[in-house]
């Protein structure tokens, strides 16, 4: 009995033997089927790193070797421009000039922004190319480069030199085989090379000129808003009397800005919805009101919707005393109506002095205000009478206008502004073309462009 | 059974090739029926004319133009009547075209209004919509829990910086600087952003700039850089200051 009872005893240890050996085996089985998928994917995700990787130092080495090579384009067509004397030669290399530096700003672009020599090479680049630009329209129009344009010209030559040698700096460690991407970046060194630009020892001209660029626009009086100082509890009741039949609540407080404007700012809700508005700190004019209203998704029809717009966009706008103001373009989205006027003076639009007024189309109230170029434009002008007329102004364009023509001064390139002829044309599409009111020359073209997110714009 | 399986094969590839080929007569008897009976594009657009009796939205647009450019006066009231007549034959003689009062494609080409439902748009459009939508993914990216001028202001600044010398001149140049912005370093930039984004998106396209001009912002809770935090701030609203 022993016998047969101990035989199953250890029949059933075997059995637990071996079952133990057959989960161990298996396990053993799927730790390695298990490690080897892993090894497998780490590989590959390893793999799919470097191929990144790879890519990101082809584009890092593209920008910096144009980079290079368009720095050399620059210094010398700023050599050759030195002693240039015909205007042909002079506008084909100032175009050269202009493409180099729009290139490099281009390629300046993919390395580090927080820099601050960075920055200060993009501004070299984009001065010198819109500077130049600006000399090649000068030239095109029949004038010379004088004296000044030509020092600045090889004074922007040797800086020329001086970031040239800045994207050099760093061609030893990429030599020594470090890179853009991955570990031991060369990215730091390369920014840090510009830092000479950012030093307020280097010599750099002030860039003057008629372009968006120049240092002229940097800091901007706001010439409208001349009033008497007004303290914050003053701004505030103004405010409540520019809004004074608005469903106006929580009205707070919110600092003060310290820009070109300097103003006094709320937040408070208007209608029951959120708004900002900001008051001029002199004269207390309403410089900005923002406020979410419309968005609603489909606009309605924009035609009816329009003129109760354009009506409420002009009472509102004499409220705010900007008088003389006339509708000059309007714009329907998404339930708003962006209406822009402009100030006439001597049956002249005053296309500087823009007003914007956001009417909600749904019941025609204002829920935004943006008169920041009135503010820094809009002045007692005493405009020159047009040496020739609206017809013989007509004559200038290549298509016939729709309607008669009418005076605008418009803002051109910098801070100009040129009193000119406006005549609207069709021909497949919308174009406004001003005329030059004293020369009879093209001033500016005007496309418009219609787009269901945008609405219609003239650009 | 190969041979047998072979010629199954081949017995259904040939109701496969009958059932196609019977298909695409089908469809080409159906084709060369709709292009008979269909009337020629230059048919579908004459037939879409504004004439004397004519009402609706359309007229009101093309009654506005006219009152704009002085061939019509009083107010556009979407009827077209013989005033309205008379100004489009007036309209039409001014611009050479056959003056009969009635506006067909060429006239209303000429007035630049759209007879068809379909707006007009040209590749430019395609254009400004490509900026709303990289700016709004910005704003949402960026300032999503923010007060909506403040989202309007990092709108503002992304276009300062286009503006500026001292930063690249497009949009997408700003955005995808390198370091410019977290959202494109923690991908955020790629969330589908919500309408209050966008519209903050399109104030600040049509204009609004809160920070009159300020090309940086931070989070003065958060921010580190020495460099960042010496700089006059202009603006603070919620959490960012703007300088």
């Amino acid at each position: 009995m022993e016998n047969t009872n101990q035989k199953p005893k250890k029949s059933k240890k075997q059995n637990a033997g071996k079952w133990i050996a057959g989960v161990t085996m298996g396990l053993m089985a799927s730790a390695v089927v298990g490690l080897s998928v892993a090894l497998y994917y780490s590989t590959e995700q390893v793999s799919t790193h470097e191929t990144y990787q790879r890519q990101m130092e082809a584009v890092y080495s593209r920008a910096y070797y144009d980079l290079l090579s368009g720095a050399s384009d620059l210094g010398t067509n700023l050599r050759k421009l030195s002693i240039s004397s015909t205007p042909t030669m002079q506008q084909s290399l100032l175009y050269e000039v202009w493409s180099a530096a729009e290139l490099a700003e281009n390629n300046l672009g993919v390395f580090d922004a927080e820099d601050e020599g960075m920055r200060a090479a993009q501004k070299f680049v984009n001065q010198l190319g819109d500077y130049s630009h600006s000399l090649a329209l000068k030239v095109a129009d029949g004038e010379k480069l004088t004296k000044e344009d030509r020092a600045k010209l090889r004074k922007m030559g040797e800086l020329a030199d001086v970031y040239k040698d800045a994207i050099n700096k760093v061609s030893g460690s990429l030599k020594k085989g470090g890179t853009f991407a991955g570990d031991n970046s060369v990215l730091d060194e390369f920014a840090s090379a510009f830092n000479e630009f950012a030093e307020p020892s280097i010599d750099y001209p002030e860039m003057i000129y008629d372009g968006p660029f120049s240092d002229a626009l940097e800091e901007r009086t706001p010439v409208a808003l001349q009033g008497e100082e007004m303290t914050e509890e003053q701004a505030r009741m103004q405010l409540l009397i520019y809004l004074k039949d608005r469903d106006v609540q929580n009205i707070e407080y919110a600092g003060e800005g310290e820009g070109d404007i300097k103003c006094f700012n709320y937040t408070f809700t208007l209608d029951g919805d959120r708004a900002f508005a900001q008051i001029g700190k002199f004269g207390g004019a309403l410089v900005l009101l923002n406020a979410m209203g419309g968005g609603d998704a489909v606009s309605v029809a924009h035609v009816e919707a329009g003129e109760t717009c354009q009506t409420a966009a002009l009472d509102f706008a004499k409220r705010l005393g900007f008088e003389n103001m006339q509708v000059v373009w309007s714009c329907s989205c998404h339930g708003e109506c962006v209406v822009n006027l402009a100030p006439i003076e001597k049956d002249t639009i005053l296309y500087s002095d823009l007003v914007k007024v956001k009417v909600r189309e749904r019941d025609s109230k204002v829920i935004g205000v943006d008169a920041t170029h009135y503010a820094f434009n809009h002045k007692k002008r005493n405009l020159s009478s047009p040496k020739i007329t609206a017809q013989e102004a007509a004559k200038m364009l290549s298509i016939s206008p729709v309607g008669e023509g009418r005076l605008a001064l418009i803002p051109l390139r910098g801070n100009r502004e040129v009193l000119t002829y406006e005549f609207e044309c069709e021909s497949d599409g919308t174009y406004f073309v001003y005329i030059d009111a004293m020369t009879g020359k093209e001033a500016n073209i005007l496309y418009v462009i219609s787009d269901e997110n945008t609405g219609q714009r003239a650009i | 059974m190969k041979t047998n399986i072979n010629q199954f094969e081949q017995n259904g590839h040939k109701d496969l090739f009958v059932k196609i080929a019977a298909l695409v007569m089908v469809f080409a008897f159906v084709l060369g029926v709709t292009l008979v009976f269909l009337p020629s594009s230059g048919n579908v657009a004459e037939a879409a004319v504004l004439k004397q009796g004519s009402t609706g939205t359309l007229v009101k647009t093309m009654q506005t133009k006219l009152i704009r450019w002085g061939y019509l006066t009083g107010t556009a009231d979407g009827v077209f009547g013989p005033k309205t007549k008379a100004a489009v034959i007036l309209f039409q003689k001014r611009n050479g075209l056959v003056a009969d009062g009635i506006v067909g494609t060429k006239t209303a080409q000429a007035m630049g209004i759209s007879l068809s439902s379909a707006t007009t748009t040209s590749s430019s459009s395609s254009a400004s919509s490509t900026d709303l939508n990289l700016l709004a993914h910005v704003v949402y990216g960026e300032a999503r829990g923010e007060p909506y001028t403040g989202q309007v202001a990092v709108a503002a600044v992304v276009l300062n910086r286009v503006k500026s010398s001292s930063f690249p001149n497009t949009i997408a140049g700003v955005v995808y600087q390198y370091g410019a912005f977290d959202c494109v370093s923690d991908g955020q930039i790629n969330l589908t952003p919500n309408q209050n984004a966008i519209n903050a998106a399109r104030d600040a396209l049509n204009g609004w700039d809160p920070t009159y001009g300020c090309l940086f912002y931070y989070n003065p809770k958060t921010a580190t850089s020495k460099w960042m935090l010496s700089r006059t701030v202009k603006l603070s609203i919620g959490n960012h200051n703007f300088c």
